[in-house]
């Protein structure tokens, strides 16, 4: 058998399939639009693995344009981002300067005076003599360690009471 | 065989020849400019992408991704990375295409881990020339721009090696060499619509081929068929 009668119109290809025939038909178009330099939207594996072995065994270079393109865009992107930082750093430094100058003037502010010129204190709890405590009836009643507590309870709670009208929190 | 590896041979030599003699004035500007995009001058990064980028996309992207719509995504992201760590880039005397090459081999990697495989290169080829650059010398790398094209043209080669004679001539004549279909009918011996079929018969006998046996370019299997894998029978079916 010859070559011609092997894979020739009458031998090898006689045999081809409908689908088959579509398919190398739809091949043939793609590779026409390949020839062009057309992208394909949706290419068959043929067609994608055509477009493969050309990629590999010659391939095309980039255009001048479509790389300086690329080129820009990418560091145009580099740029933009290094203003971003920039301004971002520069809104932090403002906002923590403004805390800390609102701070130093909260801080060193002179407190109220009063009508007669005198500065005003916050009402402070005075020291006072734990008797009463020891005399009341419960207290009497309750151990020595039981007194102790109480009276170390209340002398705790007048401090802090007093720290808090230092700060100006009560 | 002989005289084309010598003609080979000649050629890198005579490359290598042209590269020393024009070396010392390039790297000094290349130097320079790779300075001056360290300390975040754009304009001089600009200048460095401009002058080996067109090279990196046609000698090591597009061959192995396949697309040029990768493979110019793989472009971007290269710089992108350039961008980032060109702080880390150390002067070796060899110029700064090396260490870009680098820089897009891992990002072509990244790409075909993402995706299917394609037909020509896959995961574990790029991951060996990523190897390979570690342990590469000065005057490699030099070459390696030229090298990376006939390596991806090898590897076309290696394939349709594994293929019979016929289907081989259709996909070169055709698609590697771009001759007009008729052309190729004719010298075929067939009608054009015969030679569609052929080659569309031909195409899926390559991708079975590389899809049961992958690592196309390491040299030739001793388990496959020399003829082709698929035989002209398997293929009438």
């Amino acid at each position: 058998m010859t070559e011609q009668n092997d894979h020739g119109a009458g031998g090898e290809m006689a045999d081809a399939t409908p689908e088959e025939r579509a398919e190398a038909e739809r091949l043939r178009a793609e590779l026409d639009s390949l020839d062009r330099d057309v992208a394909l939207l949706r290419p068959s594996d043929d067609a994608r693995l055509a477009s493969e072995l050309r990629a590999a065994y010659t391939p095309r270079a980039i255009e001048d344009g479509a790389h300086d393109a690329l080129v820009g865009k990418v560091l145009g992107r580099a740029k933009a981002k290094d203003r971003h930082r920039t301004r971002r750093q520069i809104i932090t430094f403002a906002a923590a300067c403004a805390a800390a100058a609102a701070a130093a003037i909260i801080y060193r502010a002179p407190r109220p005076v009063d009508e007669d010129g005198e500065r005003s204190l916050p009402e402070m709890r005075v020291a006072r003599s734990a008797a009463p405590m020891l005399g009341a009836r419960d207290t009497l009643r309750a151990g020595t360690a039981a007194r102790v507590d109480r009276i170390a309870m209340a002398r705790r709670d007048d401090w802090r009471q007093n720290r808090y009208a230092t700060w100006g929190v009560r | 065989m002989c005289v084309v590896v010598g003609v080979e041979a000649a050629l890198e030599v005579w490359a290598l020849f042209g590269m020393a003699a024009d070396a010392p004035d390039d790297h000094a500007t290349e130097r320079a400019l790779v300075a001056r995009a360290q300390r975040g001058d754009t304009e001089a990064l600009s200048e460095l992408l401009t002058r080996h980028g067109p090279t990196l996309y046609r000698s090591v992207l597009l061959p192995r991704l396949g697309s040029d719509a990768s493979a110019r995504d793989a472009l971007s992201e290269t710089y992108e990375k350039v961008l980032t760590r060109i702080g880390r880039f150390r002067w070796q005397g060899v110029g700064f295409y090396p260490w870009l090459r680098t820089v897009a081999l891992r990002v072509a990697l990244d790409h075909l881990r993402r995706r299917k495989r394609t037909v020509i290169w896959d995961t574990d080829a790029v991951t060996r020339e990523i190897d390979n650059v570690s342990q590469s010398t000065p005057i490699d790398e030099r070459l390696s721009r030229s090298r990376d094209l006939e390596a991806s043209r090898e590897r076309v080669r290696a394939a349709l090696d594994r293929l019979n004679p016929r289907y081989r001539a259709a996909i070169q004549l055709r698609v590697l060499e771009e001759r007009p279909r008729d052309e190729v009918a004719e010298a075929m011996g067939v009608t054009p619509a015969t030679f569609d079929v052929l080659l569309h018969r031909a195409l899926k006998a390559l991708r079975r081929t590389t899809q049961a046996e992958p690592g196309l370019g390491d040299g030739p299997s001793s388990t496959t068929n020399p003829e082709g894998g698929p035989t002209p029978e398997d293929d009438r079916r």
